[in-house]
């Protein structure tokens, strides 16, 4: 359709231009021709031929090459008459060869256009292929558009532009694997030397009990013993948490009632946070696939992150059941001051977190994701803002099952 | 001037002269032969009058028709030659017979003219009986096909006049090209030249018996 539209659009300038011409031509041809046979040009020749009859008259002796003169004017001036009455043909013949030499000029043109979009449309396509592609994130990009022209030139900036896209994209995935490293290395080595630190000084003093001669060295030596075993216990929940990481068992589904999930959680952990107002929002029974234990572990790590962001300070939790296309989704909403946007994009991640050492391994969130996404659900922040933030579950509709 | 007065005065006097003259008429002589006469209102058209002494040959062919069937016809061809200041005509009729007469002066011309008979039709083409009635249908042309042929020519010359009568040697072939492409567009052009009538008419007469 565009292309007739195209193609309609280049007849319809040709025969305007044509027109134009003709119109413009005719004139300067007819004026040219009506100056060739002028009726002037005629009468000064029929006066020089006359002349010549007169002068043989009067000149007898050279009457021959007076005849011979007469009959060369008499011929121009019969030749002359004769593209006298043709000239309204000459000039309409005059106007046809103008015509289409002007056409085939146009045409030309035209087709020498035409084929040049032709070749290039194809090009285009592909150049507009290769920017979809490159928006979408592909890298290392062969458009296989060449030459010197624009268009070739646009291919091969964009080639070069996905080579540096993926060339920074490995570096970054390298510095932030390498840091994501670091960081991890810096907790392991924190969560460890604390204890281990403890249960050093709790030896030299057991040390100093054995070498003393103190009254009470039975007591002092029950407590620093206590001591050690507390500060191996830290050890052991440090590994216990890495444990729970690396084998994340896989849930165990049930049909169960999701609102009714909420509500146990909420009678049940809700004074868990002090300052921290956990809410159920009304909603009718909505069933889901749901491993009971792993949905709660995900409540109270979401809960529990909230209640650190509050830092003290009174706050609410919503809880609110609904549905999002064929899945139930659980959000989890408050009104703390959002998430740090230094570790927004990397959220999910292990190890990201904004906590300071000792204070966790950045590994809650990590654990919830992987407890969703085993569901076939998942969890997503929908929400971040300095009045609040909302994180999503998903889980898959749990239909009855028949009896 | 005073040659252009006199003109103008031969042609209004012959215009005057054929207007009153009986309009043409076919008789069926003795042979069974369709012979045209009375022609002198050819002569009486303004535009037949002034091309006569344009020393073209100006020609005039006769037709006769029956129900849009064409019996047969005739020419009459007459040039003026402006150094004799003579007419010569030439008739050709439809039996194949010529007469070729010089005149001197239009007063001659008109005279001739008016005595002039025709065969417009042989025996065998007019069949039997007769016809009762028929069209005389006259084209004037104003120069013959020889002249047509030359100002042709002599028009297809004066479009590579430039490149081959003053001007030196043409070698290098980019020219030559130039100059065969201005042959074919004079060719192109020349062609246009073509004779048309100058003048027609038709006149539906009834055939009387002649001698």
């Amino acid at each position: 359709m565009r292309r007739l539209t195209t193609l309609l659009i280049v007849v319809a300038a040709v025969a305007s231009a044509a027109a134009l011409f003709q119109a413009v031509q005719s004139r300067l041809s007819d004026a040219a021709f009506a100056f060739t046979v002028h009726p002037d040009v005629l009468t000064q020749l029929e006066a020089s031929r006359a002349d010549q009859r007169e002068l043989a008259r009067l000149d007898p002796a050279r009457r021959e090459s007076y005849r011979v003169r007469f009959d060369e004017l008499d011929t121009t001036v019969q030749r002359l008459r004769v593209l006298a009455h043709a000239r309204v043909r000459l000039v309409d013949r005059y106007n046809l060869i103008l015509l289409v030499v002007f056409g085939a000029g146009v045409l030309a043109v035209a087709s020498a256009v035409a084929a040049r979009q032709a070749r290039l449309q194809p090009r285009l396509a592909r150049l507009r292929d290769a920017l979809a592609a490159l928006a979408r994130g592909q890298t290392d990009l062969a458009v296989g558009v060449g030459g010197r022209d624009v268009v070739g030139r646009i291919a091969a900036m964009i080639e070069e532009t996905s080579r540096v896209m993926a060339r920074d994209r490995r570096r970054l995935a390298a510095l932030q694997n390498l840091s994501s490293w670091q960081e991890a290395a810096r907790r392991h080595a924190h969560e460890m030397r604390t204890p281990l630190t403890g249960a050093r000084l709790e030896l030299a003093r057991l040390h100093d009990l054995l070498d003393g001669a103190a009254p009470d060295r039975a007591e002092a030596m029950r407590q620093a013993a206590r001591g050690v075993e507390q500060e191996l216990e830290r050890l052991q929940r440090v590994a216990a948490e890495f444990t729970s990481f690396a084998r994340l068992p896989s849930p165990r589904l049930e049909r169960l009632d999701v609102t009714a999930l909420l509500g146990e959680f909420v009678a049940t952990y809700g004074g868990a946070w002090p300052g921290v107002d956990v809410r159920l929002r009304p909603a009718e029974p909505t069933w889901a696939a749901v491993d009971r234990d792993m949905l709660r572990q995900v409540l109270v790590n979401l809960c529990d992150n909230s209640a650190r962001a509050f830092a003290g300070r009174p706050g609410t939790i919503d809880l609110e059941v609904g549905a999002v296309k064929d899945m139930v989704s659980v959000d989890v909403a408050d009104d703390g001051p959002g998430v740090d946007p230094a570790v927004r994009d990397r959220l999910f991640e292990p190890y990201a977190t904004t906590r300071g050492l000792g204070e966790g391994m950045g590994l809650g969130l990590a654990i919830s994701k992987k407890i969703l996404l085993d569901h076939g659900g998942d969890l997503e922040l929908t929400d971040s803002s300095p009045r609040g933030t909302r994180f999503r579950l998903t889980l898959p509709i749990a239909v009855e099952e028949a009896p | 001037m005073r040659r252009g007065v006199l003109v103008a005065l031969a042609l209004a006097s012959l215009c005057a002269a054929a207007r009153a003259a009986p309009p043409p008429g076919v008789s069926l002589d003795a042979g069974q032969r369709l012979v045209a006469g009375r022609l002198a209102a050819v002569l009486a058209e303004e535009a037949v009058a002034r091309q006569l002494e344009s020393g073209l040959t100006t020609t005039f062919v006769f037709r006769v028709e029956v129900t849009g069937r064409v019996l047969g016809g005739a020419r009459v061809d007459v040039r003026y030659d402006l150094w004799d200041e003579a007419f010569e005509v030439v008739t050709v009729g439809a039996d194949g017979r010529g007469e070729r007469v010089t005149l001197a002066g239009r007063a001659a011309l008109a005279t001739w003219w008016s005595s002039l008979e025709l065969v417009v039709a042989e025996r065998g083409a007019v069949g039997a009986p007769a016809p009762r009635e028929l069209v005389l249908a006259l084209e004037v042309v104003p120069f013959s096909a020889s002249e047509q042929d030359d100002a042709q020519r002599w028009f297809v010359r004066s479009f590579g006049a430039t490149a081959t009568s003053d001007g030196p040697q043409v070698t290098d072939p980019a020219e030559r090209r130039g100059d065969s492409l201005e042959k074919v567009l004079g060719v192109l052009m020349a062609t246009s030249i073509r004779s048309s009538a100058l003048y027609t008419t038709r006149w539906a007469v009834a055939v009387t018996k002649g001698q």
